[in-house]
């Protein structure tokens, strides 16, 4: 499972551990980096590198003519969830995509954050032709070279197909990609032996 | 939880199931009452610094301690990995090989014959890894402790079988789990998964082990 890459910025450090240890208990969500301030994650090389934003509303300006958003220089795709133990006005918690509060249970935090998740239409997807037709060389043993010669592709091309193969069905090694090619009819036993 | 000399040896047994095994690795005999780490360690010639540090380094979630250390710890530690292997081998890989002989009886199809053939790989990965360490890391810390004598530096490519054994166990789990349904031998299925739960979980505290053994001898190489 791919997990979803969390950016805090709280200026309470017991918040801010008490949310980053409830988090790293919850499955598909891994905290990346906690912040102080707003500044601070602004100046940080990898403040781009999330899935998601939880943010203490206190931090921002709140008179600023500015949306949160904007304030922030966050994506619009990337969910921004107001974490709140104090009074703050309508106006503004109307502007992000979810709120947790501080009585909130580490089950109700996980049902917020797993309700804003997008894209992860990609994690079951069934395995295209090509991909099956590439699972098939990779089980009868054959290499990269050989695979991309045979099917007059590059050696690139096969790796991505064997990355995305791997992505679908979970399973990493050539000797478990061969059991799944036949526990699933793609291929018998006697074409491997050969 | 970090245990002390002053801990009841019953109650490093009881903290966790997979500690049992450790205990009987070093070779302390159960049906020693309440007597402490220490007094155990005592009677039985062990180190009690050396169970300490194994004990804590597997139960303890914090980073390993590494220390240096001396030839006696090395060849009690050397014992303990010996004991390690002679209980992969006489006991648990047999065990686990009953088990799935037993799901292919169960149901015989192309399915649970995929299985046993990745099952057959698997194994042999395995028995290869424990030879080649045997041949190579075993050795290597014997001549360390017998001679004084520099011994050339021994090569360290550990690390890639471990990784490429762990893969294949986690395959394993996801065909059982995922790809291969057969509900009427769910339950030898469960037990299969109990079996390489307990085995992977052993093998990475065996790992452990190796890796402060590993680093002690490389930071004493160092020094010759």
């Amino acid at each position: 499972m791919i997990e979803k890459k969390i950016i805090i910025i709280e200026p309470g450090l017991i918040v801010q551990e008490g949310l980053r240890s409830i988090l790293s208990s919850t499955n598909g969500f891994v905290v990346r980096h906690c912040f102080s301030t707003i500044e601070q994650m602004r100046l940080h090389p990898y403040a781009n590198d999330a899935d998601l934003f939880i943010i203490n509303p206190t931090l921002l300006d709140l008179h600023h003519h500015n949306s949160v958003r904007q304030q922030l220089g966050i994506k619009n795709e990337i969910p921004i969830v107001a974490l709140i133990y104090s009074f703050i006005d309508h106006n503004i918690v109307q502007q992000f995509d979810a709120e947790i509060t501080i009585h909130d249970s580490a089950v109700q935090i996980a049902n917020k954050l797993v309700a804003l998740k997008r894209d992860n239409k990609n994690e079951n997807e069934e395995l295209s032709e090509r991909e099956k037709e590439i699972l098939i060389a990779v089980a009868k043993g054959m290499s990269n070279k050989e695979i991309a010669d045979s099917h007059f592709i590059s050696i690139h091309t096969v790796i991505t197909h064997r990355k995305n193969i791997v992505k679908k069905t979970g399973i990493k090694s050539v000797s478990g990609l061969t059991a799944y090619a036949l526990v699933n009819n793609l291929i018998s036993f006697e074409e491997i032996d050969n | 939880m970090i245990f002390t000399q002053e801990t009841k040896m019953v109650e490093v047994a009881l903290a966790n199931h997979l500690n049992l095994h450790i205990i009987h690795r070093f070779g302390i005999a159960f049906g020693f009452g309440d007597k402490t780490i220490d007094e155990v360690c005592q009677a039985s010639n062990l180190d009690t610094q050396i169970f300490l540090l194994v004990i804590n380094s597997l139960n303890d979630k914090s980073e390993t301690e590494h220390i240096q250390l001396n030839k006696n710890q090395l060849l009690q530690l050397l014992t303990f990995l010996k004991n390690t292997h002679q209980y992969y081998y006489d006991y648990y890989l047999p065990i686990m090989r009953t088990t799935i002989e037993n799901l292919m009886r169960a149901c015989s199809s192309q399915t649970t014959k995929a299985l046993y053939r990745f099952y057959n790989d698997y194994e042999a990965e395995v028995l290869h890894h424990l030879e080649h360490e045997e041949k190579h890391f075993f050795t290597y810390i014997e001549q360390f402790c017998t001679n004084d004598a520099f011994v050339e530096s021994m090569i360290i490519d550990e690390e890639d079988h471990h990784c490429s054994i762990d893969e294949k166990i986690f395959d394993i789990k996801n065909l059982l789990i995922k790809y291969i349904n057969t509900p009427e031998a769910d339950m030898l299925k469960i037990k299969l998964l109990d079996q390489l739960f307990h085995f992977q979980e052993d093998q990475n505290r065996h790992a452990k082990i190796e890796d402060v053994i590993m680093w002690s001898l490389k930071n004493q190489n160092k020094t010759l």
